[in-house]
């Protein structure tokens, strides 16, 4: 063993990597943006969750004139929360308003609420729920259970506290729909991405290094054709794992699934041609397979902090929103939930899928762009 | 007459570098032309312009009777790069397949065709990543003429290659040439350009002097090319 040539070893390892900044730049500042946007969404972790009041219960009038309401009392209440966002809706409105998903719940008072809490009755109250996501059930009914505690504590003791009893509705999914439900689409799309990329990356950083991409350009091949077999060859790969990951969540994993698995595919397949041509694209700033995995935390980790694959994009806030919108995953998921869990159809996705399309098509764009840059 | 590869004060710059300088080139239908020269005298940038990889900053390259860069026209060219360019995790069989399904080869006969040419039928299934570099040098060839081209331009073709193997792919140039393909062949060693109809000798990214073996020989006043060779780059540096 000879120290000298250990150093000279370790010396030339670090030349190497003080020449190469990017390296130095990925280390340094992406753990501090990765870590940052973490702790900052498990932080603000259901902010902005919207809760529609609907109070058809008149409230009760007091001896001395004045009129409380149960109803007011917990929107006062409520309101006071900061992650909530309460509005007083009629029971009609709040369910299209849950439909499209303005609102994430409803609570109903129905007539008598107030009342009944008065004589210490145990009242019912409807809480709505829109469903694909399972995470906002237990957020409401924690504020809420909170609130009904705290605001209906008319009794001086704990045994004069009213209980309340809660009776649940789901717009979409239900509750056998669990975590797993809502985050299998969304989590296929994800892997349908990241692989399609990296593999796309890494093998079109091949044909540059091992230097087939310049016998390939001495066939009379062309460049979109090129591309295109790219897009195919991976494309296939793509569905088919897709296919086999679909597979295994339906049956082995037994997620509840309403949609049609045609849409699903296809929503995959745009997907898939936008991320084959943004590995082509990005690989042509790469110099080693090293470096094409140096993109994972600038295309990949973003989309998935951001795009509703650990989190719903509504509950970011809007700065991250904004972010979340330029990302083709955010579309993705919002397609294949929509499709998956909500059973929705080709026209109420169109705009999901429009969205990916153009992503497709500015990335194709981009792919052929720069393997004519190859060119010199 | 149409030449094969006509180039008229063909250039192409690298920074500062002229790695093709005004070098005019006639190669005629059937000849084996032999460019050589040391390494960087602009073998390999000449011949990327002649296949269309590179694009040329003045004067033209015409191959075939057209212009170069012309796509359409590289389905009757083949072109072996000085470093093999394979698939290392295919067999040597499929790296000949697809390039000729790149190149339109209809034939399915002249995938084993061309395997048998560089004596490979016993390897092909073996996979490109598990051959010795001598052997992939082979499989480098037998993609670059798979599709039966009317023009072949090999760079250093038999680097690589035993002397057994080197005198095989000479008697196959030979036989191509008599019928009727061209063929340029980047060469560094000077042993085995006498196999040439014509020679190029290349120095700065021009021709210093081009004949056949016997008259560079003759006007050189030397025994062998090598010699010749250093001749004609004395009297260049000279000038
Ligand atoms: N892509 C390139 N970028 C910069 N310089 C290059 C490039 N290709 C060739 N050169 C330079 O051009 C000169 C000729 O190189 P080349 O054509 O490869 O010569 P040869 O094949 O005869 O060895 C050399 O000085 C080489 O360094
Ligand atoms: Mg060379």
């Amino acid at each position: 063993m000879q120290p000298n040539r250990v150093f000279a070893i370790a010396r030339r390892l670090i030349s190497q990597i003080r020449r190469d900044h990017r390296s130095v730049g990925l280390i340094i500042l992406v753990p501090m943006v990765v870590m940052g946007l973490l702790g900052y969404i498990l932080r603000l972790e259901n902010q902005g969750l919207a809760i529609g009041i609907a109070a058809e219960d008149q409230g009760i009038l007091l001896p001395t004139g004045a009129r409380i309401s149960a109803a007011d009392r917990l929107m006062e209440l409520l309101g006071g929360r900061d992650e909530l966002q309460v509005n007083a809706v009629t029971a009609e409105e709040g369910e299209r308003l849950l439909r499209q998903g303005e609102l994430d719940a409803m609570v109903v008072l129905p007539e008598g609420f107030t009342q009944a809490v008065a004589q210490g009755d145990k009242p019912r109250l409807e809480l709505v729920l829109e469903g694909s996501n399972p995470g906002q059930k237990q957020a409401v009914m924690f504020a809420l259970t909170g609130a009904l505690a705290q605001g209906l504590s008319a009794g001086p003791t704990a045994a004069e506290r009213p209980s309340v009893e809660f009776e649940t509705r789901y717009i979409y999914g239900g509750e056998e729909y669990d975590f797993l439900d809502s985050f299998a689409p969304v989590y296929i799309a994800f892997f349908a991405f990241f692989f399609v990329f990296l593999l796309t990356g890494v093998s079109f950083l091949r044909e540059r290094s091992q230097g087939t991409m310049e016998r390939l350009l001495a066939t009379p091949v062309g460049r979109g054709e090129i591309v295109l077999g790219y897009m195919l060859g991976f494309g296939l790969f793509a569905l088919v794992q897709s296919a086999v990951v679909l597979l295994f969540t339906i049956y082995v994993l037994r997620i509840h699934h309403t949609g049609s698995l045609a849409l699903v595919f296809l929503v995959e397949a745009l997907l898939t041609v936008g991320a084959v041509n943004l590995g082509i694209f990005l690989s042509t700033y790469a110099r080693t397979e090293l470096q094409v995995v140096q993109f994972i935390p600038i295309v990949i980790v973003p989309q998935v902090l951001l795009s509703g694959v650990i989190l719903p994009v509504d509950s970011l806030p809007r700065v991250l929103r904004v972010v979340a919108s330029l990302m083709p995953l955010t579309y993705a998921n919002r397609a294949m939930t929509d499709v998956m869990i909500r059973g929705l159809g080709l026209a109420d996705v169109a705009a999901e899928l429009a969205v990916l399309l153009g992503f497709a098509l500015a990335a194709l764009l981009l792919s052929a762009l720069s393997i004519r840059r190859q060119f010199v | 007459m149409e030449f094969s590869i006509e180039t008229v004060r063909l250039t192409k710059a690298f920074g500062a570098i002229r790695a093709v300088a005004e070098l005019d080139l006639r190669v005629q239908p059937g000849e084996i032309y032999g460019l050589l020269g040391p390494n960087g005298s602009g073998k390999t940038t000449l011949m990327r312009l002649l296949v269309g990889l590179a694009k040329a900053d003045s004067g033209e390259a015409r191959v075939l009777g057209r212009r170069m860069p012309d796509r359409g026209l590289l389905a009757d060219v083949g072109y072996m790069t000085q470093a093999e360019a394979l698939y290392a995790d295919l067999t040597a069989h499929e790296n000949v397949l697809f390039f000729a399904a790149l190149s339109g080869v209809k034939t399915a006969s002249w995938i084993g065709e061309a395997l048998e040419l560089v004596g490979l039928q016993a390897r092909a299934n073996d996979l490109v990543g598990s051959l010795s570099g001598g052997l992939r040098r082979r499989v480098s060839l037998a993609c670059a003429l798979v599709h039966r081209p009317r023009l072949l331009i090999l760079d250093e073709p038999t680097v690589g290659v035993d002397p057994q193997l080197r005198v095989a792919f000479w008697e196959h140039f030979r036989r191509l040439a008599d019928g009727g393909v061209t063929l340029v062949i980047s060469s560094h060693v000077m042993d085995e350009a006498g196999r040439c109809d014509r020679l190029g000798f290349m120095r700065e990214g021009r021709l210093i002097a081009e004949g056949s073996p016997e008259q560079l020989r003759q006007r050189s006043g030397t025994m062998d090319l090598e010699q010749a060779f250093l001749k004609f780059a004395e009297a260049d540096h000279a000038a």
